[in-house]
């Protein structure tokens, strides 16, 4: 058994997540989940607060008082007060819009913090906003709640009113006790399946602790605050649904292969890391308890543009599958075994949490809409998504951390990933995830404007951070640099030493750079050899090459002379770009040059359509990479573009 | 059209994009794929198919098709 009474009992492991969070976050308000249902029809205020109170009595999660102790914090279950119940009512229609006076309400609900200690962790609102129409709105902690417990509490809500309504009794309380998910959760901490699923984890982890966030930084929790909602239009629901079912895959996993490849163009990664939350209650005692067991999963993926998206997908349900049989093993445990911590970055990417629950409540005949308003704190990038069941389309909400985005960029990646859904969903999923194509412009509206900000602050970074992982339609390196010049011209781009470039001027000179190697013939695919200082220069020839449509073969001057010579002849590239300094120590050969800090060459003329070149070659070959093969001569490695970025970096 | 113990055993390899010969009765579904939007799935095919009232919790509580045929209402 657990714990006599009156010392209360552990929180679950799960909770325990949820408390060092709650820690962490000085509001105080940024684990309260909250959600409100809309309903059509009439509604008895006093039978609502009596169907209520009914839930709050069957609920025991609705009735803990969580209180820090020397032992670590322990939960109290209490009888409700007779009482002052947290619930308030008000009649909005006066208003002059009543919805907005009414969310204005809830989001000035949900800054107020619990009392945890004192108890309850969760508060009601009836707020009236038309003849027939009312709002239900409840907020809950996270510590003693999660979207599923949510939707348990809703439910019956709705059944004890419905029958009050009626005039009959509301029936057995249907829900299980909280001592038994404690005492379920201690069997398993201590069982062998808890080290089985800590191996597993740590194995499939252990080469890539700290996954790459989609604004490139993390910070701590934070009040939700930041949220854009969607619809995804009906026809790209249906052939979605249909496309799920040609790959043998549910709609949710198709989703979560889109999000993947959307991540690892993001990112430009190809080793991608969700986070999925997930409901881990399949055949468990926490089925029937309202409270809090959700986990997050890892779910690592491979994503290269050889991959067709029926690959990706059977790739998702496969790796979904296998992370199930591990599903218990709590995420905050892993942080600690990857040696992250609480604080430290995250070791999956962006959350992808995805709700199938068709809540499909009536209140005496009055049907209800639910509409969720904040589902917990994101640490950086968060994806909702709602299947309400109700003859739509998905609705899609993205969160994000109010002190790493703006709402514009938050809205902007929002509409790149719907853009790819509606790809995805007229696509042939056979074919090359390449072909999958890329948004038409520049993907300027996707940089990072907060400029250098790190809010955990390990303060170095040569590169600013402005223009690179946070950036969507980089799959080129150029767009960010270009993007950035227009948007932010004076910000600094490169800084190496006492130099500082800034992104107009790191733009205007690869642009040059490029014209001039366009004219020593330099074209689409054509090899152009490197060999420049690892500083400034070398960032400037690598995309001036890029925008001249070439591919690089970076030479390492280091290297011995006959060397050098011998990877010249290979590749034979149609010339070679260097400075005065470095070429004095390349081998003699009959490749042209092309010296960086060559004055007096007049510059071509600048008519200068600034997207003739990034548009030209997206998706090619761009990169030769010149490895040391057994023989010890030099091998050529062509290198396709997305996959480019990260081993120079 | 009443749902049998083999429809069960079908509807239940198809969503898991399984055999149904390498579906044991006994065993935990959860184990072979299953998660809740699959479940939700089959909940609603049955109800649409058979006119079968279960309940996803219901059916969750011990997810095996041993387990669920006496709540499916089939006579074996």
């Amino acid at each position: 058994m657990t714990a006599a009474p009156e010392r209360g009992l552990p929180l679950t492991a799960a909770q325990a997540g949820v408390w060092n969070l709650h820690s962490l976050d000085p509001s105080g308000t940024a684990l309260n989940l909250a959600e409100y249902l809309e309903i059509h029809g009439e509604v008895r205020p006093g039978l609502l607060a009596r169907a209520l109170r009914r839930t709050a009595d069957d609920a025991e999660a609705l009735r803990t008082r969580i209180v820090d102790t020397p032992d670590g914090p322990r939960q109290f279950t209490v009888p409700l007060s007779a009482g002052d119940f947290p619930l308030r009512t008000a009649d909005l229609r006066g208003e002059a819009d009543p919805d907005a006076a009414a969310l204005a309400w809830m989001e000035r609900d949900l800054d107020r913090p619990f009392d945890l200690a004192a108890g309850p962790p969760f508060r009601h609102a009836l707020l009236r906003v038309g003849e027939a129409r009312w709002l239900w709105y409840q907020c809950v902690h996270h510590l003693v709640m999660d979207g599923f417990g949510y939707s348990l509490l809703a439910r019956r809500t709705a059944e004890v009113y419905s029958a009050l309504a009626a005039g009959r009794g509301p029936g057995p309380n249907p829900f299980g006790r909280l001592a038994d998910l404690v005492a379920d959760d201690l069997a398993y901490r201590s069982s062998e399946q808890y080290g089985i699923d800590r191996a597993h984890w740590i194995q499939a982890l252990a080469d890539r602790p700290a996954a790459p966030t989609a604004a490139g930084r993390y910070a701590r929790p934070s009040r939700t605050s930041l949220r854009r909602g969607a619809r995804v239009p009906d026809d790209v629901t249906a052939r979605l649904r249909a496309l799920a079912g040609e790959l043998r895959a549910t709609w949710a996993e198709v989703l979560i292969a889109a999000q993947a490849l959307y991540v690892s163009r993001v990112t430009e990664d190809s080793d991608v890391v969700l986070g999925l939350p997930l409901m881990c209650r399949l055949g468990s005692v926490a089925l029937r308890v309202p409270g809090m067991v959700r986990n997050i999963l890892p779910l690592r993926l491979e994503v290269t543009p050889a991959l067709t998206f029926a690959t990706l997908t059977r790739q998702t349900v496969l790796g979904l599958r296998a992370a199930r049989r591990h599903q218990r093993y709590p995420f905050h445990h892993l942080r600690r075994d990857l040696g992250l911590g609480d604080e430290g970055p995250p070791p999956v990417g962006p959350l992808f949490n995805v709700m199938p629950f068709d809540y499909g409540l009536s209140f005496a005949g009055a049907p209800a809409v639910p509409h969720n308003l904040s589902a917990g704190p994101t640490k950086d990038l968060t994806v909702h998504v709602y299947d309400r069941a109700d003859g739509r389309g998905l609705r899609i909400d993205h969160d994000a951390h109010p002190a790493l985005r703006t709402g514009d960029e938050l809205g902007a990646h929002q509409e790149e990933f719907l853009a790819l859904l509606t790809r995805i969903a007229h696509c042939d999923p056979h074919a090359p995830l390449s072909r999958l194509g890329t948004p038409d412009g520049d993907g300027s509206a996707h940089q990072n404007r907060d400029g250098n900000g790190d809010v955990n602050g390990d303060g170095n970074g040569d590169v600013n951070r402005g223009g690179n992982p946070g950036d969507i339609a980089a799959v080129t390196r150029i767009g960010p640099v270009d993007a950035g010049a227009r948007r932010t011209p004076d910000a600094p781009a490169l800084v190496h030493a006492d130099l500082t470039l800034t992104y107009a001027e790191l733009a205007e000179r690869s642009h040059r750079l490029a014209r001039r190697l366009a004219a020593r013939g330099v074209g689409t695919g054509d090899l152009v050899a490197l060999a420049l200082p690892r500083s400034v220069p070398l960032i400037l020839g690598v995309l001036a090459v890029l925008k001249a449509g070439g591919a690089c073969l970076p030479l390492d001057p280091e290297y011995p002379a006959q060397r050098l010579a011998r990877l010249l002849d290979d590749a034979g590239p149609v010339c070679v770009l260097t400075d005065s300094a470095t070429a004095a120590r390349l081998p003699d050969t009959a490749h042209p040059r092309l010296l960086l800090d060559a004055t007096g060459l007049p510059d071509p003329p600048s008519a200068d359509p600034p997207h003739a070149f990034a548009q030209r070659h997206r998706a090619r070959v761009i990169h030769a990479r010149a490895a040391s093969a057994a023989s010890g001569g030099p091998t050529g490695t062509v290198v396709p573009y997305p996959a480019v970025a990260r081993p120079s970096r | 059209m009443t749902l049998t113990v083999q429809r069960i055993r079908e509807d239940v390899a198809d969503v898991l994009g399984e055999d149904p010969l390498d579906i044991p009765a006994a065993d935990d579904l959860v184990d072979y794929g299953l998660d809740s939007v699959r479940l939700i799935d089959l909940v609603e095919r049955w109800r649409r198919e058979h006119g079968v009232d279960v309940s996803f919790v219901d059916l969750a509580d011990r997810p095996a098709i041993d387990a669920w045929v006496p709540l499916l209402g089939v006579r074996q």
